[in-house]
């Protein structure tokens, strides 16, 4: 079955290189996920990327159909909760210095 | 004092008479700064009920305590007043470079006051402030303005200055600094615009001092580097600037069409970031201190289009471009440029122009009342309209008005894609249900800037949400309109602050916005005392909204996106619930059913 893949921001370095506009129309076996089809492109999954089976947030393990559309964008401004995320919990104490207390 | 200077100049216009004042340690923590110190300022000294446009309403120029400091993005301020567009309170963000060097003469806000017989600017270099004559750039552009007044004053200055629109006092006028850049909504131009002050132009060397300088410096350090880090990895912003987002919106079906008849443009391909960048780009720009540089720098050498200048980004593409049918790049990347050196907000005269264009195709506002026959998609007309609006020639003057005026005028308020007058956004609500109770809610409007909850809706930042129910976004618009009162009040750009500022989920915790805050002030904020004082600097707006005469009725959304189902795309059969949302919304804002603060709310928030 055919079906499409939209690819929007930085996420179009994803597309095949001869691809000329945002969306390309692929050949696919019935009966694949969203997730498989994200896969098969290389396209990270996770909270980094925001991903919509026509237009609306899919579950990934949902079957795409004939004439869907899938697309993608990054979420953040290039996968910025990374390092985020990653951070290690080094809560500092909250600082006041005499004589001035807000609240 | 550590952050702020703790230093007000006041400036009456009337009289020339110029006072500083300070700030106390307690008010100032309170209140946080920026947008916080002004709508404090304006609740205590102006009657809620003053005509905008006399000389006695106040216009506040308001940077915060991590403006001009070394924490990324401290690079905003602040224009708090009455708006002549909306007759409530407004306050319009701009970045660039003035706010940090008007950090830096020495003052963290100035108040006007009055107004001067004559066209002025004032001129401020530290200690030196002078009221100078502006006869001799009076009715000329932004650019014009800013390139002579740097010429008399000094060569480091930084000027934010208003164009003809202002001065005619056009309902929608911004106001500009840096020649690009736009404190846009709400018509703070006019305002200036009727104390006859065409500019105000600052210098300076004066930072602030730190309570804890080791630790401040290190840690802004420390978010630089991680956002460095981000942005060599790939970012959106810095490649696309938010042009990015037109085929996101588009893809979610709330891309503003033809006046929101329709959240799905068919020529999307032709105006997003993609095309921007293969056609226009220059370069990225950023604002000072920004490691992201969203800016755009751009040239057409089309003939018929020819310009340069910045922009467009997001909210300009969807206004001047698909809400009018329009999708034609270079044509609205023209208009953009005539609304920056006019000193018009590109969302408002986008969005009215819109309107007028639904008003006419529907056979409401008579041909010969504009002069043509105004359809969607026509581009010239845009560009036409866009300079007659700020000239407030012909018809433009009509549409000098906003929609709303325009629309109520031919008898057909309904087709004014407005709340509390001001004109929407880039999102259409009925696809994006928090936008939806946001812009009912928000003390200035209908503007995204007042908690944008499309992060999460839309972006899937810090987490993605469904855009479609209506379940739980009451707790995150409060959580968002408060977050980003601190925000604005600090002197922060959203875009970094949402994401590197907070805890990552849509919660939006203030950890480590707390812990800069503190390194900077050492006003011994903790996250819930910060976050207190947003809802602090909210419950004041809405304190002066309910003086100034409005009520629950206010809080609303036109007809269409109550009543009229989204036509077509994802969010079709959508309308916004928006009375179920308002409910909970005062409920858990320790409102009453009419939306006032109830005295118990006040008292935790030492407002009574």
């Amino acid at each position: 079955m055919r079906v499409r893949l939209r690819l929007f921001a930085t996420y179009r370095q994803y597309l095949p290189s001869k691809a000329e506009a945002s969306t390309i129309e692929i050949e696919v076996q019935e009966g694949i996920s969203v997730g498989d089809l994200i896969t098969m492109f290389d396209i990270p999954q996770g909270a980094e990327s925001v991903i919509l089976l026509n237009g609306i947030t899919p579950s990934l393990s949902d079957r795409v159909k004939e004439g869907d559309i899938v697309s993608a964008f990054p979420a953040m401004a290039g996968g910025v909760l990374h390092s985020y995320h990653n951070e290690t919990e080094n809560k500092e104490k909250s600082k006041c210095t005499d004589g001035m207390v807000a609240f | 004092m550590y952050g702020w200077h703790g230093r007000i100049l006041r400036i009456n216009l009337n009289q020339e008479k110029i006072t500083i004042e300070e700030i106390d340690s307690q008010t100032a923590a309170a209140f946080i700064g920026g947008r916080g110190w002004a709508i404090k300022y304006l609740f205590d000294e102006l009657d809620p009920m003053v005509n905008p446009l006399s000389p006695n309403n106040m216009l506040i120029f308001a940077t915060g305590p991590l403006t001009a400091t070394p924490a990324p993005t401290g690079n905003r301020y602040m224009v708090v007043t009455k708006s002549p567009l909306t007759e409530a309170l407004t306050n319009s963000n701009s970045g660039g470079s003035f706010p940090t060097e008007m950090k830096r003469t020495g003052y963290d806000m100035f108040i006007f006051e009055g107004r001067a017989e004559r066209p002025v600017y004032v001129w401020i270099n530290e200690n030196h402030v002078e009221i100078r004559s502006a006869d001799h750039v009076w009715g000329k552009t932004v650019p014009e303005t800013e390139d002579i007044l740097i010429a008399e004053t000094d060569p480091k200055a930084k000027v934010a200055s208003i164009g003809p629109a202002g001065e005619n006092l056009v309902k929608v006028a911004s106001i500009m600094n840096d020649k690009h850049r736009a404190a846009g909504r709400s018509g703070v131009g006019a305002v200036m615009g009727s104390k006859n002050l065409k500019a105000v132009v600052v210098r300076g060397s004066l930072d602030p001092s730190f309570a804890y300088p080791g630790e401040m410096r290190d840690f802004s350090k420390q978010i630089n580097r991680e956002v460095g880090d981000d942005v060599k990895k790939g970012s959106s912003l810095r490649e696309y600037g938010t042009a990015y987002v037109p085929p996101v919106t588009n893809e979610m079906g709330i891309l503003p069409t033809r006046n929101f008849q329709t959240g799905v443009f068919e020529g999307v391909e032709n105006i997003d970031g993609h095309a921007l960048k293969e056609k226009y780009l220059i370069r990225a720009k950023p604002c000072y201190r920004c490691p992201i540089a969203c800016g755009r720098e751009t040239d057409i050498n089309e003939s018929e289009y020819e310009g340069s200048g910045e922009g467009p980004e997001y909210e300009t593409i969807a206004a001047l471009g698909s809400a009018c049918g329009v999708d034609n790049l270079a044509a609205i990347t023209k208009a953009n440029y005539l609304c920056n050196e006019l000193g018009l907000d590109t969302i408002s005269a986008g969005m009215t122009i819109a309107c007028a264009m639904e008003l006419s195709e529907k056979g409401i506002i008579p041909e010969d009342d504009i002069g043509f026959s105004l359809r969607f998609g026509d581009a010239e007309a845009v560009i036409d309209l866009v300079q007659s609006m700020a000239q407030r020639e012909g018809f433009g003057d009509l549409l000098a008005e906003g929609s709303y005026r325009l629309a109520d005028k031919y008898g057909h308020p309904e087709y004014a894609v407005t709340a509390k007058r001001l004109e929407f956004p880039g999102y259409d609500p009925r696809g994006s249900k928090g936008m939806g109770l946001l812009y009912a809610t928000s003390n200035i409007g209908a503007s995204h800037m007042a908690g944008d909850l499309a992060y999460a809706e839309v972006f899937g930042v810090p987490e993605k949400l469904d855009p479609l129910t209506t379940e739980n976004k009451a707790a995150l618009i409060k959580r968002f309109e408060d977050a980003f009162a601190i925000i604005d009040a600090a002197g922060l750009c959203v875009f970094l602050s949402v994401r590197y500022l907070f805890e990552p989920d849509v919660n939006l915790w203030p950890r480590r916005l707390t812990q800069i805050m503190n390194h900077a002030t050492g006003a011994g904020y903790d996250e819930e005392s910060l976050l207190l004082a947003g809802e602090r600097i909210f419950n004041l707006e809405k304190l002066f909204l309910l003086k100034a005469g409005f009520s629950k009725d206010d809080d609303t959304l036109p007809p269409r996106m109550l009543n009229e189902p989204m036509n077509e795309g994802p969010a079709e059969g959508q309308v916004v619930e928006l009375e179920e949302m308002l409910t909970e919304f005062y409920a858990l804002r320790g409102w009453d059913e009419n939306g006032v603060p109830k005295q118990e709310k006040l008292s935790e928030l030492g407002l009574i």
